[in-house]
């Protein structure tokens, strides 16, 4: 077995078992021995944090453990992200925020997480977005504009963003997925979004399919 | 038509008789209230007064078994200590957490208490024994994440047990003081904890984390020679056992087939639940007749036909009439 490739296993492994110290130490590691930084994040990171959404998925991990492995790979990237190729390729800008008069951030700082370790760029729009900060954000360019809403009171507010992006003539330029507890598919299909996902993990499957 | 009351204690007793008409009560909360008296929400949460006027006036349209004065979630976490931003006619959102500086409410003097206190008192004058008016109490676990902010409070459960330990019996004291005052007034404390839901955390976070502290309070509770009920958000399948086990007298569940319920907790332990919520919104008023004669099925008899959780304020009237057609109706199936 080539020396790296045990080394990516046990980052993976760290960030799967919620130790921030032992992934920074890895990473620390990794950068000393000269593995290139870009690989780090994608074979032992990333891979790692996909794993975290499998097992969220299946319902083995719950959101304090999925919190926990966003911290462990956080701590990690910080380390290597000075070391990584200025050249890289993202895969896209993604705009995500939770609509206004919405508090609840937990399940959208998820998606970040999990979107960027899959190689997006995120722009974090926040909690309670008022409309006009989305909009802005869309004309800034960004190719995907992520919306979540966690209550039946502020659902309507996706539409009335999207109402906005078209009255602005902004619609045609940008991809929009919406998700949130209370928020389905057909919903999705009623307010004229472009994707819709029930979880985080889903949620970069369809921010690949709509860059696809 | 024995009173509500009258019928809710049968349900209570220890003997399996059938209740009839079977008990019933779609969790109309402040919101609700608030929205079917054309009244904001802010105003309603504020105000003792209007919050008892919207919750009796909404007894009265419908006419269900019971009275549950819940004006939002941040009472007892804004009493010990953390700032609440209220918005017109959303629910308050919690904008700083009070950190290690919580402290035990007092529930004459501090926050929204002795408002929720007050609209309880001023509900019971009017109704005082035809049927029972429970107050929400928050369990401590929920209460604990919002004092220590719920991110924080998520990786103490992982990271630094002892820490997330620290605020848990600390909100458990809090809310055994705020029971008593429920019990003075002649309210009944009805826990829910709608973070310690099976959506969010672990079985094995629950059985660590919510369960002994529930136990705690359910146990205070009942010295004071009242009966309580344990409503917990979200998927808690895996939760039934321990929600039993927690003591409390009416177990409120959420979305979930009434059957599967009914065979993990047993014949002998009181549901509450569980008419799904979008259909109470989104559905007919004959479906919701339909599934509350489902619920009825397989949860009698010692069952609540409820709400799996709040009625949502955009809810028809017709669905929540609906609803407690469902029971009067009841024929025996």
């Amino acid at each position: 077995m080539e020396p790296q490739k045990d080394l990516f296993t046990l980052m993976q492994e760290a960030v799967l078992n919620l130790k921030p110290k032992e992934v920074v130490r890895l990473c620390e590691e990794a950068v000393n021995k000269g593995i290139p930084a870009d690989q780090a994040l994608e074979r032992g990171l990333a891979r790692g944090m996909r794993l975290v959404g499998e097992r969220f998925a299946a319902k083995v991990y719950f959101v304090p453990e999925v919190l926990l492995a966003a911290k462990a790979m956080y701590a990690g990237f910080d380390i290597l992200k000075e070391h990584l190729p200025k050249t890289e390729k993202r895969k896209g800008r993604v705009a995500l925020g939770v609509v206004q008069g919405d508090i609840h951030d937990i399940g959208k700082n998820i998606v970040k997480v999990m979107a960027e370790a899959s190689g997006f760029e995120v722009i974090d729009l926040g909690r309670n977005v008022p409309i006009e900060q989305f909009v802005n954000a869309v004309q800034d360019g960004v190719g995907i504009l992520g919306m979540s809403s966690l209550m039946t009171t502020t659902m309507p507010n996706m539409a009335r963003v999207i109402e906005a992006l078209k009255r602005w003539g902004l619609r045609e330029g940008v991809k929009v997925v919406i998700g949130g507890a209370p928020v389905n598919r057909l919903f999705a299909e009623r307010i004229g979004a472009d994707g819709y996902a029930p979880d985080a993990h889903s949620a970069v499957g369809e921010l690949k399919r709509l860059l696809g | 038509m024995a009173s509500a009351k009258v019928r809710v204690k049968q349900l209570l007793g220890e003997d399996s008789v059938r209740v009839l008409p079977p008990v019933v009560f779609p969790m109309v909360v402040a919101n609700y209230a608030a929205r079917l008296a054309g009244e904001k929400l802010c105003r309603v949460i504020g105000d003792a007064e209007i919050l008892s006027r919207v919750l009796f006036s909404s007894y009265q349209i419908f006419g269900y078994d019971l009275i549950m004065v819940f004006s939002d979630v941040l009472v007892e976490a804004e009493a010990m200590g953390c700032r609440v931003g209220v918005q017109e006619d959303e629910p308050p959102i919690l904008e700083r957490p009070a950190g290690e500086n919580g402290h035990l409410a007092d529930p004459q003097r501090d926050g929204r208490m002795p408002v929720v206190l007050e609209a309880a008192r001023r509900l019971i004058q009017r109704v005082g024994e035809d049927v029972f008016v429970l107050v929400s109490l928050k369990g401590p676990f929920s209460l604990a994440s919002f004092l220590c902010g719920p991110e924080l409070f998520f990786e103490y459960l992982v990271e630094k047990p002892s820490a997330a330990e620290d605020f848990l019996r600390k909100a458990t004291e809090s809310q055994k003081r705020y029971a008593q005052a429920i019990v003075n007034i002649g309210g009944v404390p009805f826990i829910g904890d709608p973070m310690a839901s099976g959506s969010i955390i672990s079985p094995k976070h629950f059985a660590r984390f919510a369960l002994p502290y529930l136990k705690e309070l359910v146990r205070k509770i009942h010295s004071f020679g009242v009966w309580t009920g344990l409503h917990i958000c979200g998927d808690t399948k895996k939760f039934l056992k321990m929600m039993k086990e927690t003591g409390a007298n009416v177990l409120s569940i959420d979305e979930m087939d009434m059957a599967f319920v009914r065979k993990e907790v047993g014949a002998d332990a009181v549901i509450m639940g569980n008419v799904s919520t979008r259909l109470i919104e989104q559905g007919r008023p004959a479906d919701v007749r339909i599934a509350g004669a489902e619920c009825l099925n397989k949860g009698l008899p010692k069952l609540i036909l409820a709400s799996a959780c709040d009625v949502p304020v955009d809810a028809p009237v017709e669905n929540v009439q609906a609803l407690v057609k469902a029971a009067r109706c009841w024929n025996g199936g």
